[in-house]
């Protein structure tokens, strides 16, 4: 707090601390792959083409969160695009990309290519007609075959396409240790599984393992959970009205989703300490607890980048022999059993240059998504590229997952405006907290909901 | 530019700007010579403080006419509000819930750090080991917010009850009382005096080194004769320094005052104003960066400036009975 | 104030160990956790960091000294800061001292807006300012990242020294005019000298708080790592989404704080009494 005087609030909010809540995988310490020559040589090739043949130069301002290794890998699947170019791609990262992005737009200075993970925010800005559309530079015959719909339509605003996906990461993987875990392998339904994680609680073992603290995006790995059973449980076309804001939060399919999850998160049998443990455990440890001696749990949900992660910062976990995932399970017969549940930064510009034209472009190629998969990162939002292309075998399972999906949904916290994002945080904590206010908190979403869509 | 010129602009900066600063008030002097003294002693003043005010009115005054503005106008400043942006502070529990807690942070932060400050000042001014005092308090101001909100996520860190706790506080309250662990920041009854004293824990080293140089300032003669008089350290402190420290302790009183009420960062970074600890500057970043409402956020703005009005007051009768001595 | 009576001594040992204390243990926590391993520091408290079997690391260290471009951003943390605080202590003493010592129409006044303006909050300021940095052609740039920390400390600056100043004795002023100085004479041979503490004690404030600005480096500067301070290069250790390397922040902090605590150590001396002591005699 406290810089007296005339020192403004540094907002730093360092990551584990971030309103961002997605996608990702290896933490820094990770080698970042190479892309093999072949690779390399055939992205400069679709960059040069995505120039139009030519070389404009110039510098391309591209304003995003990423750091460390990730910001490493990802300059990287740009490198291509800059020597084929000559434009150079000056990467401007910065933890509070809501304040930076909101103040350098208003005081008239945006970055020339926004790299965001709230989807949302996006959507904001194009129908407040910041963002310049980029369908025109396109061949939206080929994206629409190789970028996932569910995709597509989040960069949608009216009738022309703002928004590009760069990577991707399934979210909602059941993870779990597969030396301790006893119970069904895949489970055929989420009934099938809580009988399993039921009988275990009645003989003494917690079952589950959920972290809710996120400093100032606490919250977002429930709001992720509840997102889940909407697809599952209420179906993908309540789960697009809902994040649209056109589904209340009051209605029966929204509170059954968050029921669902209270069924786990607010019950001491399920989760060790619940409620209290869940709020006040980070979502970054709180898996530890799978490896803890005693073991607090056996289940845990979280994105594909756990199980290397984990294997790189708790001693003697290797993947698959120690950690391994089940998709989430189907829950109901309303529900959409196969989508999956994807986050990841999806990139649109503000400003119509021969720069911006080129890497847009860029993009859209299958080559840049080679770039992506090499890179040991990501998922690659592109469809065409090949799962064995992943380097470690946990990346190949998620990627299979992808791949396979009938359709992707991009998380809903990410794809409503940030006023609702920030509030169905808070309101995931509320209740957790307080389970018995449920029907207060969802009339408070609504409130909510009222004014962060007019805009 | 390059790294090298900007270095050499920084290093001229660093020695240009007080040397051509006094060159400008020797410049004054000499084009003052002419006039009378009553007109030298008028115009002078205004003279001196043309670059500060220059620095103010670009940066603050004219940023904060405009908050005034669009505090009558609409989310996006397209249309004439009126009062709407006020009368939506009126009437939201968020906006209450935000002003009760800065004012719990205003009362709790400025008499913890002024307690504080002035007890490690004039304890830590009979001591040898003075500097190794005020180093210690000092540290903290250094130390980021993120990295604050490490250091306390191991002082307040939870684990159910029955396992090993992490948190320092945690194990040593389970320890000493055999009860059940706190969850400092998520327990209504605890969290605000907890993110409290984060802020005192980060703020006591300014108040203690302002005090300790006003303490400094205190000519050694008035301590002299009042020893001489036989007063002990009690009445010491009472009748001389306390009186002498005053006008300081007024000025530090209303420098926490005001960085209290735009407390952000600690709140921000370690509980997002959840659990009902949000204070005021949490909702002027929510309605200014996230839900991009300028109308709303300039009004709350204003509001802290208002809320502010009465430590201006203080100052103005502090000002006053100066002037009269 | 002269130290007398040794018996009354013990307490006042007492009560400061138990306060340095009280101020020492979350830093202490913090050292050991930063010579731990990440996942030691989830499972046990900080404490058993300094029992046996000891199992220290250096590797956040290592990492965070090793981070691309620190050495840079340590010199750019250096531009931005020297000058902005030299800029704004010499502007703010001088405005400071024709508060507190010239007696003028309008005096009050303006000095009960300076004080309003302190409670401006930063982020309202910002986008005019930046609106304003475009048409000049400072945003991106040095001297406007400068100016921008000046600005905004300069009511601080006046508020705070102007007290100290008007504390001076009034003899030391006297015997000047009785001399025939010059007002700017006085200011420099009398004033400052005697001020020096106040002075001192603003500027390391103010140092560490730009040292440690986060917000208007990225603003005004931009993430771009040729101009980036410390703090933003520090702020992108951990991984945005995973959490990972959270814990190189337990480094980072004292690798971040060495700096400006080496500053206060070495301006310490204008702390003492002396320097005022010396003037009025």
């Amino acid at each position: 707090m406290i810089r007296i005087g005339w020192k403004p609030t540094a907002v730093v909010l360092g990551s584990a601390l971030l309103v961002t809540a997605c996608s990702s995988s290896a933490p820094k310490t990770a080698p970042v792959p190479t892309a093999s020559g072949g690779l390399v040589a055939a992205a400069q090739a679709a960059a040069s083409t995505a120039a139009g043949g030519k070389r404009p130069g110039g510098t391309l301002d591209l304003m995003g969160e990423l750091t460390g290794a990730q910001l490493t890998a990802y300059l990287a699947t740009l490198k291509p695009f800059e020597d084929a170019t000559g434009i150079t791609v000056k990467y401007e990262t910065t933890a509070d990309l809501f304040a930076v992005l909101q103040t350098r737009i208003s005081g008239g200075k945006p970055p020339d290519v926004v790299s965001d993970p709230s989807a949302g925010q996006l959507q904001t800005l194009a129908q407040q007609g910041k963002l310049t559309p980029i369908d025109s530079w396109l061949n939206m015959g080929q994206v629409r075959s190789q970028f996932p719909a569910g995709l597509l339509n989040l960069g949608t605003s009216g009738s022309h396409l703002y928004g590009l996906f760069y990577n991707t990461s399934v979210q909602n993987l059941v993870w779990y240790d597969p030396k301790t875990y006893t119970g069904p392998n895949p489970p055929t339904s989420w009934a099938q599984l809580q009988t399993w994680a039921t009988q275990q609680a009645a003989a003494g073992h917690t079952p589950w393992c959920v972290g809710l603290e996120s400093g100032s995006a606490s919250g977002w790995p429930g709001a992720a959970w509840i997102e889940q059973f909407m697809l599952r449980q209420a179906g993908t076309a309540a789960y697009d009205s809902w994040w649209q804001g056109k589904l209340a939060w009051s209605s029966p399919q929204v509170k059954a989703a968050f029921q669902a999850f209270g069924q786990v998160a607010t019950n001491p049998r399920m989760v060790v300490g619940a409620p209290t443990s869940v709020l006040t455990t980070s979502f970054s440890t709180s898996p530890n607890g799978l490896y803890s001696k005693p073991a607090k749990c056996s289940l845990t949900v979280q994105a594909d980048w756990l199980g290397n992660t984990l294997a790189q910062t708790v001693p003697g976990v290797t993947p698959v022999n120690d950690i391994d995932f089940f998709a989430f399970p189907a829950v109901s017969s309303t529900g959409d059993g196969g989508v999956i549940e994807t986050s990841g930064e999806m990139l649109a510009t503000f400003r119509d240059t021969p720069q911006t034209e080129a890497f847009m472009r860029y993009l859209a190629t299958p080559q840049f998504a080679a770039m992506v998969a090499s890179s040991g990162q990501w998922l690659a939002a592109n469809k065409t590229v090949p799962a064995t292309s992943y380097s470690t075998v946990l990346e190949q399972q998620a990627a299979r997952t992808y791949d396979s999906a009938p359709d992707v949904r991009y998380t809903a916290q990410g794809s409503m405006p940030l006023a609702m994002e920030t509030a169905f945080f808070s309101a995931v904590l509320d209740y957790v907290k307080t389970p018995a206010h449920l029907d207060a908190i969802l009339a408070g979403l609504d409130r909510t909901a009222a004014t962060a869509y007019t805009k | 530019m390059t790294s090298t010129t900007t270095a050499l602009l920084a290093a001229g900066v660093t020695v240009g700007v007080p040397v051509a600063l006094f060159g400008y008030l020797w410049t004054v002097e000499k084009l003052l010579t002419p006039f009378t003294e009553r007109t030298r002693r008028r115009l002078r003043p205004w003279a001196w403080l043309a670059p500060a005010l220059i620095l103010i009115g670009v940066f603050l005054f004219y940023p904060m006419l405009n908050t005034l503005l669009l505090s009558f106008r609409s989310a996006d400043s397209g249309r004439w509000a009126g009062l709407a942006n006020f009368r939506y502070l009126l009437d939201d529990a968020e906006a209450h819930s935000a002003l009760r807690n800065s004012l719990m942070w205003v009362v709790l932060l400025t008499a913890g750090c002024l307690l504080f400050g002035l007890a490690i000042a004039l304890l830590a001014d009979r001591v040898r080991y003075e500097v190794g005092v005020k180093s210690i308090v000092v540290m903290p101001t250094a130390v980021s917010f993120v990295a604050g909100a490490v250091i306390w996520k191991f002082m307040f860190d939870y684990q159910p009850a029955g396992y090993a706790q992490t948190g320092t506080l945690n194990a040593a309250w389970t320890t000493v009382s055999r009860q059940p662990p706190v969850a400092w920041l998520v327990d209504t009854s605890t969290n605000n005096s907890a993110l409290i004293t984060v802020g005192i824990w980060m703020t006591t080293g300014f108040a203690t080194v302002i005090i300790s140089a006003a303490l400094k300032m205190v000519p050694a003669e008035l301590v002299e004769a009042a020893r001489i008089d036989g007063a002990n350290s009690r009445q010491l402190l009472r009748h001389v320094l306390l009186p002498q420290l005053r006008p300081t302790l007024t000025v530090v009183a209303t420098l926490l005052a005001i960085s209290a009420f735009k407390a952000f960062d600690v709140v921000y970074v370690m509980t997002n104003g959840n659990y009902h600890t949000d204070v005021i500057a949490n909702l002027l970043y929510q309605q200014l960066f996230i839900n991009q409402d300028f109308g709303r956020a300039s009004a709350v703005a204003v509001l802290l400036t208002a809320v502010i009005s009465p430590i201006l007051a203080i100052n103005v009768r502090t000002l006053r009975r100066e002037g009269r001595e | 104030m002269a130290s007398r009576p040794r018996a009354r001594r013990l307490p006042v040992h007492l009560t400061l160990l138990v306060l340095c204390a009280a101020w020492l243990v979350p830093l202490v926590g913090l050292l050991v956790s930063s010579v731990r391993t990440p996942y030691d520091i989830t499972t046990s408290g900080w404490w058993h960091g300094l029992l046996p079997p000891y199992r220290f690391t250096v590797d956040n260290y290592t990492q965070v000294l090793t981070t691309g471009g620190l050495g840079r951003a340590f010199v750019n943390s250096l531009l931005i800061t020297v000058p902005a605080v030299t800029v704004m202590t010499s502007v703010g003493a001088v405005a400071a001292y024709a508060f507190a010592r010239m007696r003028f129409a309008g005096r009050r006044t303006v000095f009960i807006v300076l004080i309003a303006l302190l409670v401006v909050p930063a982020q309202m300021a910002l986008a005019p300012v930046l609106r304003l940095y475009n048409t000049l052609h400072l945003a991106g740039t040095f001297p406007g990242i400068w100016l921008v920390h000046a600005g905004f400390a300069m009511p601080f600056a006046v508020y705070l020294l102007r007290n100290f100043m008007a504390g001076l004795p009034e003899e030391v002023f006297e015997q000047a005019a009785v001399d025939g100085a010059s007002a700017p004479t006085v200011f420099l041979r009398i004033a400052l000298p005697i001020s020096a503490p106040a002075l001192a004690s603003f500027a390391i404030f103010q140092f560490l708080w730009v040292w440690n600005d986060l917000l208007l480096a990225l603003i005004f500067l931009g993430g771009d790592p040729a101009v980036a301070p410390m703090t933003v290069s520090l702020s992108n250790l951990v991984n945005a989404n995973t959490g990972q390397g959270w814990q190189l922040l337990t480094a980072a902090a004292f690798v971040s704080m060495a700096f400006p605590l080496l500053i206060f150590l070495t301006l310490q001396r204008y702390f003492v009494r002396g320097l005022l002591a010396g003037a009025v005699k």
